[in-house]
C-alpha cells in the first residue's frame, strides 16, 4: 500500500512539475476569458454560452492533459528506460500500474478542479449562480469519463510499442466513445445484421462516454438527473475501469523490458 | 487452480456487470432522451455536426452556429433578401442542440415579427415544443404569434390553457388568461376560473389579484350564486 | 563459499517485435554461472555479445526462455528478494523537473525505509552528490546523473549490486571515485556484478571476470590467474574474442 502511495505521489509530482501542465492551466484561463468575450457578443444567452464553453474547455483540456501525461510517461518509460529501475525494486507490477493509474487521475482531478473553480468564479462575476446542481454534476461526470479514458490510456501504454500509436488509439477511443450511441440509434432500424453486430461490438468494447456527457444537457427539460441512471452509470464506470485495469495488469505482468 | 477459477469468475462477473449497466443506462438514455437527442440521419452529412458529436461538445457547436446567426442577422446586406437563410440556420442550430430555447423564442420572434414569415416561425416553435414539451414559454410564444399576427384568438387561448397545465408555468399566464376570458366568457365562468386560480396559484400577488376580482364580481351582482363562491374562498 | 547468484542452462531467445514476422534471435545460450558472496564479478564482452541480456534476465526484466536463475536462493520474481538488490542501468535517466532528493525519496518509500531523510542524505554523500539534494535533475551533468543512478541503487543497502556499464558517462576523476565507492562497498561485504567495456578498470577492481561472446559465456576465471598467464585482462580478452 505504501509503495502504491509512493508511485501516486511520484506521478503527480512529475506531472505537475512538467511545464506542459502549467501551460494548460494558463490556457484554460485564456479560453474562459475568450468565452467571456464571445458571451459579450451573444448578449442574452451569455450565461449559457459561458457554461458551454467552460465545460467544453474543461473536458477537452483534461483529455489533452491526459494525452500529454501519458505521452511523457510512456516516453520516459520506454525510450529513456526509467521503468527498468523501478521494476527491480520490491514493488509488484500490479501495484506500480495501479499507482500509476491513480497518479494520473489525481493529476486530472487537480487540473479539473482548478479549471472548474475558475469557471465558477467567472459565472459568479457575470451574475449567475455557480452552485447549480446540473453544472456540478456535469463536471463530476466529466471527471468520471476522464477516469475511464485514463484506464484505457494505461492499457494502451502497456500494450503499445510506440508513443504516437498510443496517442492515436486513445483519440479514436475518445471519438468512438462519443459516437457509438448515435451509431447504435442509426442502425437500430437497419436490416443489415453485419453492421448491427459491428456496432454492437464497438458499443460494448469501447467505453460508452456519451453516457457521462451531461454538459450537452444543461438545459434539458427531461428528467435526466435520475438516481437510478446515475447508479447504473457509476456501476458501469467502476466495472469498466476494473476490467481494463485487470487486463492491463495481466499484460504488464508478462511484459519484458528490452 | 481454485485461485484461477475465482479470478475468472470475478472477471466474468465484472464483464456481466459492465455490459448490463451499459445496456440499462443506454436504455434509460433512450427513454429519457427522445429521438432528437441522437444525431439524425441528415446530420451525418454535416461535418460540424459529426465532429461535435464525436468530441462530445454539441452545445458549444450550437453556440458557434448561434454566433454565426447573430452575424448573419446583423449584416444589413442580408436584409435585402429578407434574411432568406434564417430558417435553415435556426433548423441547424436546433438540430445540433435541441435544448437551445433561446433560438426558438428569439428566432420565431424574428421570423414572425421582423421578416413576417409566420409559417416558418410556427414551424420553428413547434419543433421546439416537440423536443421540449414542458416549456411553457414556447407555448406562450406560439400563442402570441398565432393570436397577434393571424388574429386567431381561439388558438392563442388553447395554447395558454395548455401552458397552465404544467407545474412550472409562470403566474403571469394565470392573469393573462383571466383577462382574455373576461372579454368573451360569462361572469360565472370567469369567477369560477378566478376561484380556481385563487386555490392553486403559488404566487401571492396573483392570489390577491384573483381575490379582488372575485370580490369585484360579487359586488357587481352579476353572478348567480355568490354565497357558495364566498364559501369556497374562505 | 556461499553462492548468491546461481544460473543454470540459461537461454534467452528474442521473438521478433514485428507482428507479421516470426523471426527469432538468440540473445544468450546455455549460460551456467555462479557468483559467490562478497566478490566483485566483471562481465566483459563486445557490443551485442549478450551482456545486457544476461543482466536483464537475472533481474527479471526479461523472462528466460529456458533454464533457471536463483538469487539468494530464490526467484527474482519474489518481491521480497528484491529488497536485497540494487541495480544501476547504463546512463540512467530521471525526470528532469524532479529534485535529486525527491527521486531518492520515491525509492526509499518503495523500500519502506524508516528514517529515510538521514538515509537519503547519507547515500547522496556516499556517491558525491552532497549539496545537490534540492537541485533539479535538469541542471545535472551526465556524470551527476550516473551518480544519482548509483545512489538509487544503494538506497536500500543491497546485498547484491548489479551495475550496467557503471563507468559510462564519467570522466577520469569519476572513474576513480566510482572505483573507490565499489571497493568500499565490497569491503562491507557487498557482492557486485557488473558489465564493462573498460578493461583497465575491470582489472583494477574485479576478483573474477567472465567473457560473453556471441551469446556464450566463457568460463569465469580469477583476475590474479589472468595476470599470471596473460599479463593483462586486455590480452586475455582479445585472445578469446579473436578466436
Amino acid at each position: 500500500m505504501k509503495s502504491v502511495l509512493a508511485v501516486i505521489e511520484y506521478i503527480v509530482k512529475q506531472n505537475i512539475r512538467n511545464k506542459m501542465l502549467n501551460v494548460l492551466t494558463i490556457f484554460s484561463i485564456f479560453i474562459i476569458g475568450f468565452s467571456l468575450a464571445i458571451s459579450e457578443l451573444a448578449q442574452e444567452s451569455e450565461i449559457r454560452m459561458l457554461k458551454d464553453f467552460g465545460l467544453f474547455s474543461i473536458s477537452l483540456l483534461s483529455f489533452i492533459t491526459l494525452l500529454l501525461s501519458v505521452t511523457i510517461q510512456m516516453f520516459e518509460e520506454t525510450e529513456l528506460k526509467t521503468m527498468h529501475i523501478i521494476m527491480v525494486k520490491p514493488i509488484k507490477r500490479s501495484e506500480y500500474l495501479i499507482g500509476k493509474y491513480f497518479g494520473i487521475i489525481t493529476t486530472l482531478f487537480i487540473n479539473i478542479l482548478f479549471m472548474f473553480i475558475v469557471l465558477m468564479l467567472v459565472i459568479n462575476i457575470r451574475g449567475s449562480d455557480p452552485w447549480e446542481l446540473k453544472l456540478l454534476l456535469s463536471v463530476f461526470f466529466i471527471f468520471i469519463s476522464i477516469c475511464i479514458i485514463s484506464s484505457v490510456a494505461v492499457l494502451f501504454s502497456v500494450i503499445a510499442t510506440s508513443v504516437p500509436g498510443c496517442v492515436l488509439f486513445l483519440f479514436f477511443t475518445y471519438v468512438l466513445g462519443h459516437l457509438t450511441i448515435h451509431l447504435k440509434k442509426l442502425v437500430a432500424h437497419s436490416e443489415n445484421t453485419v453492421i448491427k453486430i459491428i456496432v454492437d461490438i464497438i458499443y460494448y468494447v469501447v467505453p460508452n462516454l456519451e453516457l457521462f456527457n451531461l454538459k450537452n444537457k444543461l438545459e434539458t427539460t427531461y428528467g435526466l438527473i435520475e438516481p437510478s441512471f446515475f447508479l447504473f452509470i457509476i456501476i458501469y464506470a467502476i466495472s469498466y475501469i476494473s476490467i481494463i485495469l485487470l487486463i492491463s495488469i495481466k499484460y504488464f505482468d508478462k511484459k519484458e523490458f528490452f | 487452480m481454485i485461485k484461477k477459477i475465482l479470478k475468472f469468475t470475478f472477471l466474468f462477473f465484472l464483464i456481466i456487470a459492465c455490459c448490463i449497466s451499459n445496456y440499462i443506462a443506454t436504455k434509460d438514455l433512450f427513454k429519457n432522451q427522445p429521438e432528437w437527442y441522437f444525431l439524425r440521419k441528415h446530420s451525418f452529412k454535416k461535418f460540424n455536426h459529426i465532429l461535435s458529436a464525436a468530441m462530445g461538445f454539441r452545445a458549444v457547436m450550437a453556440d458557434f452556429e448561434y454566433i454565426y446567426f447573430l452575424q448573419y442577422y446583423g449584416d444589413p446586406a442580408n436584409k435585402r433578401e429578407r434574411y432568406i437563410k434564417l430558417y435553415s440556420i435556426f433548423d441547424s442550430i436546433t438540430d445540433i442542440d435541441p435544448h437551445f430555447i433561446f433560438t426558438y423564442t428569439f428566432g420565431s420572434a424574428i421570423l414572425a415579427f421582423d421578416v413576417k414569415r409566420y409559417d416558418e416561425a410556427i414551424s420553428l416553435i413547434k419543433k421546439g415544443l416537440k423536443y421540449n414539451p414542458t416549456l411553457w414559454r414556447l407555448r406562450l410564444y406560439l400563442g402570441a404569434i398565432v393570436y397577434k399576427e393571424l388574429e386567431d384568438k381561439e388558438k392563442y387561448v388553447s395554447y395558454l390553457e395548455e401552458a397552465l397545465k404544467y407545474d412550472d408555468h409562470p403566474a403571469m399566464i394565470e392573469r393573462i388568461l383571466g383577462h382574455i376570458y373576461e372579454q368573451y366568457k360569462t361572469p360565472d365562468e370567469v369567477v369560477a376560473y378566478w376561484v380556481k386560480i385563487y386555490k392553486i396559484t403559488k404566487d401571492k400577488e396573483t392570489r390577491q389579484h384573483a381575490y379582488k376580482k372575485i370580490i369585484h364580481y360579487i359586488e357587481s351582482k352579476k353572478i348567480k350564486n355568490p354565497e357558495s363562491i364566498l364559501e369556497q374562498i374562505k | 563459499m556461499e553462492i548468491v547468484i546461481e544460473v543454470k542452462n540459461l537461454t534467452k531467445i528474442y521473438k521478433s517485435l514485428d507482428f507479421w514476422k516470426k523471426d527469432t534471435y538468440t540473445g544468450i545460450k546455455d549460460v551456467n554461472l555462479s557468483i559467490y558472496k562478497g566478490e566483485i564479478f566483471g562481465l566483459l564482452g563486445l557490443n551485442g555479445a549478450g551482456k545486457t541480456t544476461l543482466m536483464k534476465t537475472l533481474l527479471g526484466l526479461l523472462q528466460p526462455t529456458t533454464g533457471s536463475i536463483k538469487i539468494l536462493g530464490s526467484s527474482i520474481n519474489n518481491t521480497e528478494i528484491r529488497k536485497y538488490i540494487g541495480y544501476m542501468p547504463e546512463l540512467p535517466y530521471f525526470p528532469k523537473y524532479l529534485k535529486a532528493y525527491e527521486i531518492l525519496e520515491y525509492f526509499a518509500d518503495i523500500f519502506n525505509i524508516h528514517n529515510k531523510r538521514q538515509k537519503i542524505l547519507q547515500t547522496l554523500e556516499l556517491v558525491g552528490l552532497k549539496g545537490n539534494e534540492y537541485k533539479k535533475i535538469k541542471g545535472f551533468s551526465k556524470g551527476m546523473q550516473s551518480r544519482l543512478g548509483m545512489a538509487q541503487a544503494l538506497i536500500n543497502d543491497p546485498e547484491i549490486l548489479f551495475l550496467d556499464e557503471p563507468m559510462s558517462g564519467l570522466d577520469p576523476l569519476g572513474y576513480k571515485e566510482m572505483r573507490d565507492v565499489l571497493v568500499d562497498l565490497n569491503k562491507n561485504g557487498k557482492t557486485i556484478f557488473f558489465n564493462s567495456h573498460i578493461l583497465s578498470e575491470v582489472e583494477k577492481i574485479c576478483d573474477r571476470v567472465a567473457i560473453m561472446h556471441r551469446g556464450h559465456l566463457i568460463e569465469p576465471v580469477k583476475v590474479s590467474w589472468i595476470i599470471k598467464k596473460f599479463k593483462s585482462v586486455e590480452s586475455y580478452f582479445i585472445h578469446h574474442v579473436k578466436e
